[in-house]
């Protein structure tokens, strides 16, 4: 195979000197898929856009760009230019921001097309079709003519790939191309670029911090850190031996289940005592008025409890009214009908007063760790705000308990002094946890706590959350669209789609043997940092609709493989599975145990070194191996 | 503090205007002391000198010195401007605080802050200098009425300013982390949002005190204003025009300058102020 691209010492600094490259070398063969892995800050988007000469305004590149036979650091602009969006071409993520608002998608794929050859438009329109249909959209005709807005997250992503492959690329750059996407969508469109790249035989670089995309969708592997490379090598190699310690700390902690957990046989025995009930929430509606005497049901129904000392954990995609369910709670917005029990008390019927001498009982963190600190405010300031306002000590105590605080989250108090925007994310996301704290509370109300955070922190803040768990024996409601974290810390899980429960059960059992469709579909878009696991997705069609136009019945009916009349006549209600404490919101959850079940054969080590990506492919083994069982053999 | 001087140093206009808040700063202090004749003294012995070396400035028609009346009348022009922007920053900045907070209808009363936005925007509606000129007209030409019709002026746009902030800083997380932390509303709004907006309310304020400064010397200047003698660049502008067409320019153009060069100064500090407080404008 010839070779595309090959990178050797390519240095970049910014006007004022400091380095955001420090001297890489990496190469990109024909037919290739490079994946460059790093966290936040890495130099993973300078890198590609140096690739194309398009390095950060002023800054200072030197090192060699070789492509092909050309020194693309030495071309001239309008040279380069020719070469974007033809033979080199990017996806970038999130899509929809990246597409002109003001014109239809299909004009824009024309666009360039007619950009760098020169075809009347009609032929161009013509090519935009076909692309449009190659990247595996429903209806071409009426995507051509869509305006971004009018697209899906999804099918915006699929209009960005169809520009990229526009002009036969020879190398396609992608930067996070699937930012943003719910988990089952990010498998469809992942699926679609690497079976386009493969037809095309062109070289494949993909940026990304998820180490599962890399694991299932790239022959190699370069992890980067401060601008540096720190290994780089086949991605067989790398997944089961890495050979750097940083990147061997990077992919242990996205294997979040392997790490051993000290206390998962503890978790296993509190789960099957029965505790006091914390929190019940009973029916629970959210209708969100719209114009014209319409409502949006963002919640429709919900109901669930959490017990003393447990972790509930709520999974959702994003429109699944998650996040609407904790805002009940906590009364940011108040529920159009049902029950939110907490210590004796409907939360939702509560009177202000009442519900002030509740607030220092529940308390939360959220998922943005700088934006929920004060920016106006000191460390110190914000931890002992909520200490004196619900007077838990005395103003002479505050300083002692604030340092208590900061000591429960592993902080020095040196950064007492200091304001959010001096600190990392994850500095910030103790800080708010310290913060929660500093009421005594009983309740956590973990809001997304990790999804903005880079993964190696991610997994300290779930052990850290896990840690206080004991110490403080809390009791946590999780919400999450990350399953793997939530297989992690949750001891019962509750599965929302569309404002509805779909399934609830203890995790490792809804983990191991899902009961809806749905939990099948979204366990299965889970993308495993082990190559070596066979992959056969189940998967749903399309997207999740909007709550506007929530279907009458199941909620999943527009996208279920499994639907049938029966589905579309009534919401099923959620019934006991197979297992005690396990329930279920579909019909005909049975039938989806038979063929093309979602279970997978354990590949033994060692068998499949070569650096080939896994397979991709329809059921193999059948009821053999549960799918990842770590936890509960542990 | 740091990243305060690094900044200050890398722009010279912005250090310029400093110097001249400071030098009319200064002036609004020691002035009249510093004055080398005395500035509300008439001698019409002297009238209508041109510049010497006694009289630096000159004398005007009355035969008071000009540069005297310069230097002594910031502590008119200046002390009228910040007292009245003081006022409509302390008036202007609660309201839009409870009009953006409480804005939708939220809250106790959120009807009436839709009735202070109109009325606001029918103030508004007037050309600043006529309603200020109308005020002062219906209260009389005194200090205190100059000052209580320049800060009710300049009451809207520190309503809009802070309103405006106060929507979009009531969006952020942190915000949504005070009530579930259990923050009264009115906490939340003095403690955790009017902080965050007050950066965009310091620029407005160095530009609204240039543009106070101006509106002081304009009623002066149509006889509405600090009657004579007290020294105010204004009415000094007024009593040197009458001389400008028989060649004595220097009554009016002295003051004229000294009123030119304050009204910048204060635009420059804004500005600044402003690339401070953004920080995309600088590293």
């Amino acid at each position: 195979m010839s070779q595309l691209l090959a990178v050797d010492q390519l240095m970049v600094a910014t006007a004022s000197g400091s380095a955001l490259l420090r001297g890489l070398s990496f190469t990109v063969r024909q037919g290739q898929s490079l994946g460059i892995v790093g966290e936040a800050g890495a130099g993973k988007t300078v890198l590609l856009y140096s690739l194309l000469g398009m390095s950060p305004r002023g800054s200072v590149v030197s090192g060699s760009v070789r492509y092909k036979d050309r020194e693309l650091l030495r071309e001239a602009d309008s040279q380069l230019r020719k070469l974007r969006g033809s033979e080199l071409s990017i996806i970038a993520g999130p899509a929809r921001a990246m597409l002109n608002p003001l014109a239809p998608v299909g004009n824009q794929i024309a666009n360039v097309i007619r950009a760098h050859r020169s075809v009347s438009s009609a032929i161009a329109n013509r090519e935009a079709l076909d692309l449009i249909s190659r990247v595996d959209i429903a209806d071409p005709a009426w995507a051509a003519k869509a305006y971004p807005h009018e697209l899906s997250g999804g099918m915006a992503q699929r209009i960005l790939i169809a520009i990229a492959l526009a002009n036969n690329p020879r190398l396609i750059l992608a930067d996070e191309p699937t930012a943003g996407l719910d988990t089952t969508v990010q498998l469809q469109v992942l699926r679609t670029i690497k079976h386009l790249v493969d037809e095309m035989d062109a070289g494949l670089i993909v940026v990304t911090r998820d180490l599962g995309i890399i694991a299932h969708f790239c022959h190699d592997v370069m992890v980067m850190r401060e601008g540096r490379v720190v290994e780089q090598g086949g991605a067989g190699q790398f997944f089961a031996a890495p050979r750097d310690q940083y990147s061997a700390a990077l992919l242990e902690s996205v294997n979040l289940s392997r790490i051993q957990l000290s206390d998962a046989a503890e978790v296993q025995v509190s789960a099957t005592e029965r505790m006091p009930i914390t929190l019940r929430i009973v029916d629970l509606v959210k209708d969100y008025p719209l114009s014209g005497g319409r409502a949006l049901r963002a919640v429709n129904g919900v109901a669930f409890t959490v017990e003393a000392g447990e972790t509930m954990g709520l999974v959702g995609e994003s429109g699944s009214g998650k996040t609407t369910v904790a805002r009940c709670i906590l009364n940011l917005t108040t529920c159009t009908s049902g029950h939110i029990e907490f210590g004796g008390v409907d939360l939702a019927a509560a009177s202000e007063r009442e519900m002030n001498s509740i607030r220092r009982r529940i308390q939360a963190v959220f998922q943005d760790p700088q934006g929920s600190l004060n920016p106006s405010m000191s460390i110190k300031g914000i931890l002992s705000e909520l200490i004196l306002l619900h007077r838990v000590l005395p103003q002479s105590q505050v300083v002692g308990r604030v340092r208590e605080l900061l000591d429960l989250v592993d902080l020095p108090p040196s950064i007492l002094g200091r304001r959010p925007h001096q600190l990392s994310a994850g500095i910030c996301q103790r800080v708010a946890i310290a913060r929660a704290l500093s009421t005594n509370p009983e309740l956590l109300i973990l809001d997304e706590p990790t999804s903005l955070l880079d993964i190696r922190v991610r997994a300290d803040i779930i052990s850290l959350l896990q840690r206080l768990q004991r110490e403080l024996k809390l009791t946590y409601l999780f919400i999450s669209h990350d399953l793997t974290a939530i297989r992690h810390i949750a001891d019962r899980t509750t599965v929302m789609y569309l404002g509805s429960v779909v399934e609830d059960g203890p995790t490792a059992e809804l983990f191991t043997s899902p009961r809806h469709p749905y939990t099948k579909a979204l366990l299965s878009a889970v993308l495993n940092a082990d190559p070596k696991q066979p992959f056969d997705p189940f998967q749903l069609e399309g997207e999740i609709p909007s709550p506007i136009n929530a279907p009458f019945g199941c909620p999943l009916q527009t996208r279920c493989p499994l639907v049938r009349t029966a589905c579309r006549e009534a919401h099923p209600p959620l019934v006991l599975t197979d297992f005690a404490e396990h329930r279920s919101a579909c019909l005909f959850w049975p039938e989806m145990m038979g063929a093309g079940d979602f279970r997978h054969a354990e590949v033994p080590r060692g068998a499949t070194d070569e650096a080939e990506p896994a397979e991709i492919t329809t059921p193999t083994v059948q009821g053999s191996v549960p799918y990842r069982r770590e936890r509960m053999n542990d | 503090m740091e990243a305060w001087i690094a900044y200050v140093r890398a722009r010279p206009f912005f250090q310029a205007g400093l110097a001249i808040v400071l030098v009319i700063c200064a002036m609004m202090v020691v002035g009249p002391l510093v004055a080398p004749h005395n500035p509300v003294q008439a001698n019409p012995a002297v009238s209508l000198q041109p510049p010497s070396p006694n009289y630096w400035l000159g004398t005007d028609d009355n035969g008071f010195d000009v540069l005297s009346r310069v230097v002594a009348a910031p502590r008119v022009d200046i002390a009228i401007a910040l007292i009245a922007t003081a006022i409509s920053i302390g008036v202007g900045v609660p309201l839009g605080l409870w009009a953006g907070y409480f804005s939708g209808r939220r809250g106790p009363f959120g009807w009436l802050s839709e009735v202070l936005l109109r009325s606001m925007d029918m103030l508004q509606a007037f050309p600043v200098f006529i309603l200020a000129l109308a005020l002062v007209a219906a209260l009389g030409p005194r200090i205190q009425n100059v000052i209580a019709a320049i800060a009710f002026v300049n009451i809207p746009v520190f309503v809009r300013l802070t309103r405006a902030e106060t929507l979009s800083i009531r969006q952020r997380p942190f915000v949504e982390a005070a009530r579930s932390g259990g923050s009264s509303h009115l906490r939340i709004a003095f403690h955790h949002v009017a902080p965050n907006a007050l950066g965009p309310v310091l620029v407005q304020a160095s530009v609204t005190i240039g543009w106070a400064v101006l509106l002081t010397a304009g009623l002066s200047f149509i006889g509405a204003g600090i009657p004579i003698p007290t020294p105010e660049w204004g009415s000094m502008i007024a009593i040197g025009a009458r001389d400008m067409v028989t060649g004595q320019w220097w009554p009016s153009v002295f003051p004229g300058i000294a009123l030119g060069i304050s009204v910048v100064g204060f635009a420059l500090v804004g500005d600044g102020f402003r690339g401070f407080l953004d920080p995309r404008s600088h590293g």
